[in-house]
């Protein structure tokens, strides 16, 4: 089984582990989400039956407080009874109500019988009672007929801002008399908070009928602006007396169930969805881990695989490399081995030579002549074999140009037919060059000459002096060459010959090269070629006329 | 009276061709076949001028001026094998060329004419 490679393999696991946390975060985050729902539920519910439990608790406070009034009420009228309802006494006895602080802006004794009238009234004047008035002096004297007496209160009535609410109470004793006290409202006012149960942990809305009728407020603990209470409210329907109930609304100032309870809803969904978070960070740090092994794994593996290709070129290139050190190493020896008969047979043809110019025969001279141009052929051939095997560092030494091409001529004479023009300088000109491959150099260049001149000609070689460099120039008047031969000449294994290897002008080129100079070539079929090899002169040594520039250049050697 | 040369290479062509040559120039020519030879001749004297190949069996040709210590009389090796270090010693002892093989005659015929007319 071999694995998909290693990209694919991490795509599928990165999509796969994808879906895994998707499906981590979605589960954890739901379970967050219902425990949340039921929490809040539970602390709702928990809420609301506080919150009633506390409206309840504010209905029988409010209830016990009305029941108050019905015994203040009663025993005003219990009072004004024993003095027979004496108007005078009535407005004495009872202006002390009035003035005290929170307390009755009237009191008034009405007579019941027929339509009430006021007999007399404490605080501020009252002389003929209003509608509302009337209508509660009534109800509350029809209540104690059939009943004992009791609280009878008016709805809300009178200017905004000056909101007025009254009670009636009609005597049980003396039938035909009636108390009733009247207040001033200001449910636009909010009503200081009671401290103490339960009033003090509650928003009151007092409505004076038992619905939310935003006229008949009679007492509110906020702003009118947040009336009516919006929320989580709870309604108790409070007995007044025997007249209609009021309304009390109510609502939890701060929650009931205690701050804790509240948030732990949100602290549940919280933690949550931190969990589903954290959960789907893991996955992920493992899915990031996992695929970063991968790479890595991966990365190695690419490396491994490179570095044994790079073992295997560099083992084929060893293996060529001393195959190709051991057929130069043979070419070298089979070249060392024929100049010794290169050696002899030159020397028999030379040898030939001196005998036949005693019996001149011009078909022997020609048979000679073409030995003789044979073996130079070969020497040269041999000697480039050699040099391209070889294959080493050229030995700088000052080298006379001139001298050296001198030699060469000496070393390689031209053929019969060839001549040898050799333009001489005026002074030595010394290159710095490695004396064995520069002669090298120009044994190739005159013996190409000699071969580019089957039918004879003439050969002129010279050295000049540029400047900075020296020149040396082999010219011959042979077939020359074409452009595309010109391009490929210094290719190695290239020749327009049919025997020799082509290895010639690649050595040449190669150790011209190395020696940091130049070689063109002036060409023309059947014009005849020009090459030029050009050298760097050795500098000659200054003469140094201070001290300075003696240390200078001593430093500098020395560097 | 002809100048004397030793002439000591090992290859028995090489030998007889060059006699003949050197013969032909007006040199008395004495050859021999191996280093130890030529030493043994170079030690005896009479020589103007020795023509040696470097590489031949026993002594070589760079030993033989080595060995012969006193100054000796010219020398011209002849060298089919560019081996370096023997020719940078021979150099060093101050022989007077160093031949590459194959050469042509006449340019070898030239090198002695320097060295007698010295």
């Amino acid at each position: 089984m071999s694995l998909p490679p290693a990209d694919v393999r991490v795509g599928r696991d990165r999509a796969r582990l994808r879906a895994l946390s998707a499906v981590v975060l979605f589960v954890v985050a739901v379970i967050a989400v219902a425990g949340f729902v039921v929490t809040r539920q539970v602390v709702r519910d928990q809420e609301k039956r506080l919150l009633k439990q506390r409206a309840d608790e504010a209905g029988i406070y409010l209830s016990s407080a009305l029941a108050t009034l019905n015994g203040t009420l009663s025993s005003i009228d219990s009072a004004a009874a024993s003095t027979k309802f004496d108007p005078t006494k009535f407005a004495a006895s009872n202006t002390p109500l009035t003035k005290a602080a929170g307390g009755y802006k009237t009191v008034a004794l009405v007579r019941t019988s027929g339509s009430p009238t006021v007999v007399a009234a404490a605080g501020a004047p009252l002389s003929a009672l209003g509608p509302e008035q009337s209508a509660a002096v009534t109800s509350a004297v029809q209540k104690s007929s059939s009943s004992t007496g009791s609280v009878v209160a008016t709805p809300l009535f009178g200017a905004p801002g000056a909101r007025r609410l009254g009670f009636a109470f009609a005597s049980p004793q003396v039938p035909g008399y009636a108390v009733y006290a009247e207040n001033e409202v200001h449910p636009e006012r909010p009503t200081p908070v009671t401290a103490g149960q339960p009033f003090s942990e509650l928003v009151v809305a007092l409505y004076g009928v038992p619905k939310a009728q935003a006229d008949q407020l009679l007492v509110a603990t906020a702003p009118t602006s947040k009336v009516p209470l919006k929320g989580a409210t709870a309604a108790v329907k409070v007995k007044v007396g025997d007249g209609p109930q009021w309304l009390m609304v109510t609502k939890a100032r701060h929650p009931l169930v205690g701050s804790v309870a509240t948030v732990t809803p949100w602290a549940l969904l919280g933690a949550g969805l931190l969990a589903a978070l954290l959960a789907t960070a893991v996955v992920e740090t493992l899915a990031r881990r996992r695929e970063y092994a991968l790479a890595v794994a991966d990365a190695r593996t690419k490396e491994l695989k490179n570095s044994l290709e790079e073992l295997a070129t560099a083992h084929e290139q060893l293996i060529r490399q001393e195959r190709l050190a051991a057929i130069g190493e043979l070419a070298s020896t089979i070249g060392h081995e024929l100049r010794n008969p290169l050696g002899v047979i030159s020397n028999a043809l030379y040898l030939l030579r001196g005998d036949i110019a005693k019996t001149p025969s011009e078909s022997s001279s020609r048979h000679l002549a073409t030995a003789e141009r044979e073996v130079s052929a070969a020497t040269v051939i041999v000697s480039d074999l050699l040099e391209f095997a070889r294959q080493r560092d050229p030995v700088m030494t000052d080298v006379d140009t001139g001298a050296l091409l001198d030699e060469a001529v000496a070393v390689l004479p031209p053929p019969t037919g060839i001549t040898v023009d050799r333009v001489a300088a005026a002074t030595p000109i010394v290159a710095v060059a490695d004396r064995d491959m520069l002669r090298q150099v120009l044994l190739n260049l005159i013996g190409n000459a000699y071969q580019a001149m089957p039918d004879g000609g003439t050969v002129t070689v010279g050295v000049s002096d540029t400047g900075d460099t020296a020149q040396l120039q082999v010219s011959d008047t042979g077939v020359g060459m074409t452009r595309d031969v010109r391009s490929k000449l210094f290719e190695p294994f290239f020749t327009t010959k049919a025997r020799g290897v082509g290895l010639g002008l690649a050595v040449t080129k190669r150790i011209i090269d190395a020696h940091g100079g130049s070689i063109t070539v002036d060409s023309q079929p059947g014009a005849g070629s020009t090459f030029t090899v050009t050298l760097p002169k050795m500098r000659v040594p200054r003469q140094s006329t201070s001290l300075d520039e003696l240390q200078n250049e001593s430093s500098g050697a020395a560097q | 009276m002809n100048r004397q040369v030793l002439l000591a290479d090992d290859e028995q062509g090489m030998r007889e061709t060059l006699t003949d040559i050197l013969s032909a120039a007006g040199y008395d020519v004495t050859a021999v076949s191996d280093g130890d030879e030529a030493f043994a001749a170079l030690m005896r004297g009479g020589y103007d001028v020795v023509v040696m190949d470097v590489r031949m069996p026993g002594r070589d040709g760079v030993a033989v001026v080595v060995d012969s210590g006193a100054p000796p009389p010219p020398v011209i090796l002849m060298t089919a094998y560019a081996v370096e270090e023997r020719l940078r010693v021979a150099r060093a002892e101050g022989v007077h060329a160093v031949v590459q093989k194959p050469f042509a005659a006449p340019y070898l015929l030239g090198l002695l004419a320097e060295v007698v007319a010295a």
